[in-house]
């Protein structure tokens, strides 16, 4: 930090110099985006004491605060809101729910019991098939 | 939501008194919400409020 801070505050070459790191961060952002994104997969790999990759993603931040300090581009540094495999689609609700159920067999009994729930009030039977 | 053991049991054309809280475990995989077994039904209950009340079980821990 203290020795890029010469480089973009400097009272005559400021403006080259940014404009220089600038192109850097253009061409590798994009690259070492690319390359965590890849190794996605393995951060998502449910091993103890690993950090995740959204523990990772965060790092992004603090590199994106750096550059604002330093005056530089940041437009492509933190890419926090998008995420390929490390979410899972299944979303659990722990709200109440204000029902209750049971899965039955699938079997002779359990398909009788659905029928004769099913004509109750206020019970909704859903039949799943493979 | 009752099961009531002897409308299931005419159903499955058996005599009454065949099915059971027993039969009613087997053929239940899993269940969402508090359960009641009486000697004649099983009650299923959403909220575990009217489920205590129901049996009187004091949900207050004195």
């Amino acid at each position: 930090m203290a020795c890029f801070v010469l480089l973009t505050s400097d009272r005559e070459f400021a403006d080259h110099n940014k404009a220089l790191l600038n192109q850097w961060l253009q061409v590798w952002t994009p690259r070492a985006i690319a390359a965590a994104r890849d190794l996605q997969p393995l951060w998502s790999q449910p091993t103890p004491g690993r950090r995740g990759s959204r523990t990772a993603w965060t790092g992004s931040r603090a590199v994106q605060r750096l550059l604002a300090d330093l005056g530089l581009d940041t437009r492509r540094s933190c890419p926090v809101t998008t995420f390929k495999t490390a979410e899972s689609p299944f979303k659990s609700d722990n709200t109440a729910s204000n029902q209750c159920g049971v899965t039955l067999m699938n079997n002779q009994v359990g398909a009788v019991m659905a029928q004769v729930m099913e004509t109750k009030p206020n019970v909704r039977c859903r039949h799943l098939r493979r | 939501m009752d099961f009531v053991y002897d409308e299931i049991s005419e159903a499955l054309g058996e005599e009454e008194g065949f099915f059971d809280q027993a039969e009613f475990e087997e053929n239940m995989s899993t269940h969402y919400g508090r359960m009641i077994h009486e000697d004649d039904r099983t009650i299923m209950f959403a909220n575990p409020e009217d489920a205590a009340e129901f049996i009187g079980f004091d949900l207050v821990a004195h």
